[in-house]
């Protein structure tokens, strides 16, 4: 047995030192497996398309059953993933709430573990993982639950395989595999075109054949991934429709969905490369060059098109960086420990603490603040008549009313007029909800809406118990707390009576 | 090094490698040029004196009759003002094509004013990313202000001392540094705050260069002063109304922004930091920084940033600009031969990496202004409401001044506040302050809905839902989120907007009056 400096001793702990790798191993998969249960246990509901993925699962209707649409989108865009938690509710029948936590668990372990096959010294991503914690959101975004986090799991993988075989021409099995990674990315995710940016990076970094692989592995993965969904040309032409729809039709970045809005250029994270950098001069790692390695010039493109799409940098630079980082921590490692080493056992298990303690922390209440969500429910006795009826629909212009009301009511007999993405809808409605947003949500901007609602339908606003919406024109209930419901006035409608009657009739 | 590209053999694909720096300078000047039209194609504005300069070019009128002033005034910007009015009168253009040509004019003065002494401008392509992501200081230079000269100003000088500082200064050298003092004295007036780069000189130990700046400084401030047609009077004005703006207030949350005190801007240390750290790692034979005139201007201004931002945003960032600019400028000399295809391939990136940081619409930023609303004596919703002939405009807010006047900079009435509280008559300063000491209590309003003539208007920013408590008046929501209120009306005539909501009995028996700093 050796120890960190390569002498050789014989003590009694020495028989023990070789399960130390495999504690080691145990150490971080159990971390990974335990800080999203921890976060579950905190009562934690992730505040957007997890909901809906869960609720359509359990709804068993289509998109255009739930949502008024417009004429784009045609397919469903994650259609794997809702094929595979419909089974799931199918199988276990679980409700739309376990369905949220299974998403947020798997997910999270998914992209956890992802990384640890290529790693000889798993430590190093919990190292990255802390330090991603520390000066970003970015672990958080792992939590969400959502089929990106496969996209993402399955780059870090990709570039993964690199760094550990990128010295040798890639082999048929890598090929192979890549292939099925994007197949699966597509066919549960969707936005298959975003591959071209790694396709890119290793093409910048000189790895040619590498790149040629990757570029036949892309093609062919979206392909299969495609005809999986039925539809092997209009499922990928619908993806790239929709994503210039998405950042298209807005004439300013405020009215877009926030994750689609420019990035600031996340300073910090550039701090993490510089020090980085200093580390392999200081330490003298062995490393690559970084101008020879893709996951670098993947940072660098991500992070420039951050200026333009927050998502760039925050799903595609970000899982960059955090291989970059742990493949430099890991040469610091192995430099620094023996594998066998009881130091690194330890060093293990503080690791494991830190990571722990700092993801599962709930700051700023960011795991439990959905306690406070109130939902609109059909079975709350309070909102008889103040839910939208039978084929109504529910006019809201905020996203998360629609995201926890299909959450708690997955078969409620209405449509929602805005639904994950403002753009996917009618192009009319699509101009009135631009105009709230413009006007920061001022009542006049609802005008069409009311006008064109029927006795049917809702309009939903949030806003507190002392500041009911000023529009006269319908009559208001204060359903829940933080939210105003909506109606046109009703002669002879059953209690309750609204908060507010409607003044002025039109 | 990789001098390997160096070489002077210009075989056919190289034969062109002698306009690798040509094309380099041409890309960064056109980047320069790219960035502000972009941004003026958002349809940006610039919230504040940007706006009513161009105004007071279209109007023609002298603040006298734009703003209620106090005892003292002089027109500190005299020059930028009678240079943008000719604009006017050559081309006829409107407001906003003022304030384009001011923002895009100013912009590309200030990003052009380093690259004729640099040998790698790339270098200000990454110094200009840099401060873009670790401060506000790039939209700050999007103001269209007058200061963007001084701006200029203080990095030409930087500059030339960095590029040819090892020479000692002759005549030349203080002939343009008084011309390029005297024009930033005469368009912008703080002439006095030239005193920190020469002070910074000194510190550095930059003796000869400290002289020549200093004889420059004076001469420089003395030539600007004779132009405005009164050289002490205007000398002696810059200091007053700087010593008026700051100690007429009792805190700081009453100043204007850029007045009040910053917090240390960490990144900017950090981008300090990183710098050591290259130099350190890199072995670079740069000039110690406590030789270098910017490194003391930086951390004078630093330091004088606590009292006022001003100091740090506008003469302390330039010499860290200078500062990051020169080291990098040494590690690309290092790294790329000066004729390396490379070199382009990096400043292509680099300019589309510039671009989109400084252009990206991060936060609304750009395009703010594309919401504001204007009163507009066209917008018939405000018949009646906006002052009427002599009356004048009472706000509390600046931003109300700098969107009315620039939407009608011909109107016959005047601005209570302007673009500097300072400069109102005492009575009126004390009612401001205790409007902002008490955060906009309607209370505090009292004394000016005392004096108010039905020629008058007060106008307060609110919501639809939240008009002002000020029941003397009667109160019209103007236009999105803005409230105006004036005498009640018992005969309005006709075709006048209605009163959203009527005047009603005084209630200050049965509430507190406002607090006053007193």
């Amino acid at each position: 047995m050796t120890d960190d400096n390569g002498n050789e001793h014989t003590s009694p702990l020495d028989a023990m030192r070789r399960y130390v790798p495999l504690a080691i191993w145990a150490i971080v998969l159990l971390t990974v497996l335990l800080i999203p249960l921890r976060i579950i246990k905190y009562g934690y509901l992730p505040g957007d398309d997890a909901l809906r993925h869960a609720a359509k699962a359990v709804s068993g209707k289509s998109w255009s059953e739930i949502l008024v649409l417009g004429h784009t989108y045609k397919i469903d865009h994650e259609f794997g993933w809702n094929l595979l938690l419909t089974k799931i509710h199918q199988w276990e029948n679980w409700d739309a709430e376990a369905l949220v936590i299974f998403s947020v668990v798997a997910l999270f372990v998914l992209t956890g573990c992802s990384v640890l096959p290529w790693l000889k010294r798993p430590e190093a991503w919990l190292i990255a993982l802390l330090a991603a914690s520390v000066v970003s959101a970015v672990p958080q975004r792992f939590t969400l639950g959502r089929p990106y986090l496969v996209t993402i799991s399955a780059l870090m993988t990709l570039l993964l395989l690199w760094q550990r075989h990128g010295s040798s021409p890639p082999k048929i099995w890598m090929g192979c595999l890549m292939t099925i990674l994007i197949a699966i990315s597509t066919f549960v995710h969707g936005v298959w075109y975003l591959w071209a940016l790694p396709v890119a990076a290793f093409f910048f970094a000189g790895q040619f054949r590498w790149g040629l692989t990757l570029t036949m592995s892309w093609m062919s993965g979206v392909l299969v991934g495609s005809a999986l969904t039925g539809h092997p040309l209009a499922y990928p032409l619908q993806a790239l429709k929709l994503a210039l729809l998405a950042v298209g039709m807005h004439t300013t970045v405020r009215t877009m969905a926030s994750e689609l809005q420019p990035d600031t250029g996340d300073v910090l994270a550039l701090t993490i490369l510089g020090g980085l950098l200093t580390l392999r001069r200081l330490a003298r790692l062995n490393a690559p060059s970084l101008t020879a390695t893709p996951v670098f010039w993947l940072l660098c493109f991500t992070w420039v098109l951050g200026f333009k799409v927050g998502r760039f940098w925050d799903d595609w630079g970000w899982p960059a960086l955090m291989v970059l980082m742990t493949c430099d921590l890991q040469l610091l490692l192995q430099a620094r420990f023996a594998a066998d080493s009881f130091k690194r056992l330890g060093l293990t298990c503080g690791l494991a603490v830190a990571a722990y303690l700092c993801l599962t922390s709930d700051l700023n209440s960011r795991w439990s603040s959905s306690l406070l969500n109130q939902y609109l429910t059909a079975d709350n006795p309070d909102l008889k008549g103040w839910l939208p009826e039978q084929g109504g629909i529910f006019y809201s212009a905020d996203m998360t009313l629609f995201y926890e009301t299909f959450f708690k009511n997955p078969h409620g007999d209405w449509r929602y007029m805005l639904g994950f993405e403002p753009t996917w809808m009618p192009k009319e409605d699509f101009e009135i909800y631009h105009k709230v947003l413009w006007n920061f949500g001022d009542p006049k901007a609802y005008e069409p809406w009311v006008k064109k609602m029927r006795p049917a339908d809702r309009l939903v606003i949030r806003g507190g118990r002392a500041s009911p919406p000023n529009i006269p024109q319908l009559e208001w209930y204060y359903a829940v707390s933080g939210i105003w419901v909506g109606r046109e006035p009703h002669t002879n409608a059953p209690p309750p009576a609204p908060t507010i009657p409607a003044t002025k009739q039109r | 090094m990789n001098l390997t590209e160096d070489n002077p053999d210009f075989s056919r694909p190289g034969a062109w490698r002698r306009y690798v720096p040509l094309m380099i300078r041409v890309i960064v000047i056109l980047v320069i040029l790219a960035i502000p039209l972009k941004i003026i194609s958002y349809g940006y504005l610039p919230p504040d004196d940007a706006l009513r300069h161009a105004a007071k070019a279209v109007s023609g009128k002298p603040w006298g009759q734009i703003l209620v002033l106090g005892p003292a005034f002089r027109d500190q910007n005299f020059v930028w003002h009678f240079f943008l009015r000719q604009i006017f009168l050559l081309s006829h253009c409107s407001t906003d094509q003022l304030v384009v040509f001011a923002v895009t004019g100013l912009f590309v003065l200030f990003g052009w004013s380093p690259i004729p002494w640099l040998k790698r401008p790339e270098a200000w392509l990454i110094t200009l990313t840099i401060v873009m992501v670790t401060s506000g200081i790039l939209q700050r230079l999007m103001l269209g202000r007058p200061f963007l000269l001084t701006f200029s100003g203080v990095l030409t000088i930087l500059c030339a001392w960095q590029f040819r500082g090892s020479s000692p200064p002759g005549w030349r050298t203080w002939t343009w540094v008084t011309a390029l003092i005297g024009i930033c004295t005469l368009v912008h007036g703080v002439w006095y705050l030239w005193g920190l780069p020469v002070a910074a000189f000194f510190l550095a130990g930059q003796f000869r260069w400290g002289v020549v700046v200093a004889a420059g400084w004076v001469a420089g401030a003395l030539l600007g002063a004779c132009f405005t047609g009164h050289p002490m009077d205007a000398l002696c004005y810059a200091v007053e109304i700087a010593r008026r703006t700051v100690e007429l207030h009792y805190v700081e949350h009453t100043m204007s922004i850029e007045l009040q005190p910053f917090s240390g801007n960490i990144l900017a240390l950090f981008a300090v930091g990183g710098l050591l750290i290259l130099r350190s790692l890199s072995g670079m034979h740069a000039r110690p920084w406590r030789s270098n005139p910017a490194f003391w201007l930086a951390c004078i201004c630093w330091v004088l940033g606590f009292k006022a931002a001003r100091f740090w945003n506008d003469w302390g960032w330039p010499g860290l600009m200078v500062l990051i600019t020169c080291d990098l400028q040494f590690l690309l000399e290092a790294c790329f031969a000066v004729n390396s295809l490379k070199r382009l391939a990096l400043t292509c990136g680099l300019a589309v990496m510039t671009y989109w940081a400084v252009t990206s619409n991060f936060a609304d930023r750009w395009t703010q202004s594309l919401t504001w609303s204007y009163l507009t004596p066209d917008n018939r919703d405000l018949n009646g409401w906006l002052p009427d002939r002599g009356g004048i405009f009472y706000t509390a807010d600046m931003s109300l001044f700098f969107q009315t006047f620039f939407k009608n900079p011909d109107a016959a009435w005047r601005y209570i506040l302007g673009y500097e509280p300072a400069l109102m008559p005492d009575e009126d300063f004390r009612v401001y302050q205790d409007i902002l000491w008490n955060y906009g209590d309607a209370k505090a309003y009292a004394p000016w809905v005392k004096k108010m003539r039905p020629a008058d208007r007060l106008v307060i920013r609110g919501g639809r839902d939240s008009p002002p408590h000020i029941p003397q008046l009667e109160w019209n929501y103007g236009v999105s989120d803005i409230w105006i209120g004036r005498l009640p009306r018992t005969n309005a005539p006709p075709d006048e907007a209605p009163p959203t909501i009527r005047a009603t009995a005084p209630v200050e028996q049965t509430t507190q009056p406002a607090a006053s700093p007193k």
